[in-house]
C-alpha cells in the first residue's frame, strides 16, 4: 500500500460452509490478520421484502388502476372497519 | 467531466451469450477514475457476470450514491435504468424502486464512506428488510474523490498522504452484514477477477439481499496525477513504451 503496509489476502476453503452463520463469524475470527475473500454466508429461507409484505407478484404498472386505486368508496369500508 | 461514448463497434469474433448479445453490449461509457483504479476491475468483473448470465440489459436497474465508486454504473450496462442518488441514499431510492417494480435486476454501488458513514443507517434498513438486490461496497479504505480523508473502513494507524495516523477503529461491512442478519454476506478483491466474477454472479441470483464488500485499494492520487500529467503530454503509445504500466494497469 501507499504507506508501506501490507494486505494479505486468502480466498475460503473449498469445503467451507456457507450456510452456517456461526462459523462465518468463527472463520474471520481465526484469521485476524488475514482478509477473507469469497461468500462467508448465503441463506434463501428468509422470506424477501415483497414476500414479507404480501406485494403484487407484478410491477404496480401493470397491476390494473382499478385494482391500485380502488377508489373512495373502498376506502371508506376500510376505515370502518377500524372504528 | 461529461461521460464519453466508447465506439459501437465489436469485433465479430466475440463470443455471444444466450441473447445473442457480446460483452461489449453490457460495457459502459469510458472511465473517467485515475488511471489503474480498482474501481475499474470491478466494473469489468460486473460486466462480465451480466453477461454470462445472459440479463436482459433493460431489465437492469442500476442506482447508486455519491463517491468515486458511485460514478461506476456509467461504466457498464449503458441500455439499463440507473439512477444516481444522493449521498448516502442509495439503498432507500433501491428500496422504493424495487417496492414498485419487483421484475427488474437491482444493482446497487457503493462506496465506504457513502455505506459506511452517513449511509449507514440506510444500508442495516435495507439488510434488515432483505430486499432483493445485488450491494456492492467499492472499498477502498478512503475519501478519494475529496483527495484522502480517512473514512469508516480505514485501518487504525494506516497513514494519510501527509503522514498522519488514522485514531479510530474501522467498521467492517462483512461483520456487519452477518450481525444484522443479512442473508448474503461475500468479500472480493478487486484484484482477483477470477473470484470475484463467481462472486458477483451468486449475489445477482440470490433471492434477498446480497451484500458485497470489495477491497478496492486506492491508487496513490499523486502517482495517479503524474501519470494523467505524462499521458497529456505524450501520446498512449509512447507512454506505454517507457515502461511506466500505464497501459497495462488499465481496466
Amino acid at each position: 500500500m501507499h504507506d508501506g503496509s501490507v494486505l494479505r489476502f486468502t480466498r475460503l476453503p473449498d469445503d467451507y460452509d456457507v450456510a452456517d452463520r456461526q462459523k462465518a463469524f468463527a472463520y474471520l475470527k481465526q484469521h485476524p490478520n488475514e482478509v477473507v475473500t469469497g461468500v462467508l454466508f448465503a441463506d434463501e429461507s428468509v422470506p424477501e421484502l415483497h414476500e414479507t409484505n404480501q406485494t403484487p407478484g407484478t410491477a404496480l404498472v401493470n397491476v390494473p388502476y382499478e385494482r391500485l386505486c380502488p377508489g373512495a368508496l373502498q376506502l371508506q369500508q376500510l376505515q370502518e372497519e377500524f372504528r | 467531466m461529461p461521460s464519453i461514448a466508447k465506439p459501437p463497434v465489436a469485433h465479430p469474433s466475440l463470443t455471444r451469450n444466450e441473447l445473442g448479445l457480446t460483452i461489449r453490449d453490457y460495457e459502459g461509457s469510458m472511465s473517467t477514475l485515475c488511471a489503474g483504479c480498482g474501481h475499474d476491475s470491478i466494473t469489468a468483473a460486473i460486466t462480465r457476470a451480466l453477461w454470462e448470465l445472459s440479463t436482459p440489459p433493460h431489465r437492469i436497474a442500476k442506482l447508486s450514491g455519491i463517491g468515486c465508486s458511485s460514478k461506476t454504473p456509467s461504466y457498464f450496462a449503458s441500455g439499463a435504468h440507473g439512477f444516481n442518488s444522493a449521498h448516502g441514499r442509495m439503498a432507500p431510492i433501491a428500496t422504493g424502486a424495487n417496492a414498485a417494480n419487483r421484475e427488474l435486476t437491482y444493482i446497487g454501488i457503493s462506496g465506504d464512506g457513502d455505506s459506511l458513514s452517513i449511509g449507514l443507517g440506510h444500508l442495516c434498513h435495507a439488510m434488515r428488510r432483505n430486499v432483493r438486490m445485488l450491494y456492492i461496497i467499492e472499498n477502498n479504505g478512503v475519501y478519494g474523490l475529496t483527495k484522502g480523508q480517512f473514512s469508516a473502513s480505514s485501518d487504525v494507524g494506516s497513514k494519510s498522504k501527509k503522514g498522519e495516523a488514522n485514531l479510530f477503529s474501522p467498521i467492517d461491512p462483512v461483520l456487519l452484514g452477518l450481525s444484522l442478519g443479512a442473508t448474503f454476506v461475500a468479500r472480493g478483491f478487486s484484484g482477483d477477477k477470477e473470484q470475484l466474477v463467481p462472486i458477483l454472479k451468486a449475489g445477482l441470483a440470490h433471492r434477498g439481499f446480497a451484500l458485497v464488500d470489495v477491497i478496492s485499494p486506492l491508487r496513490d492520487i499523486q502517482l495517479s496525477r503524474r501519470l494523467n500529467q505524462e499521458l497529456s503530454s505524450h501520446s498512449a503509445a509512447s507512454v506505454a513504451r517507457d515502461g511506466s504500466g500505464f497501459r497495462s494497469a488499465g481496466p
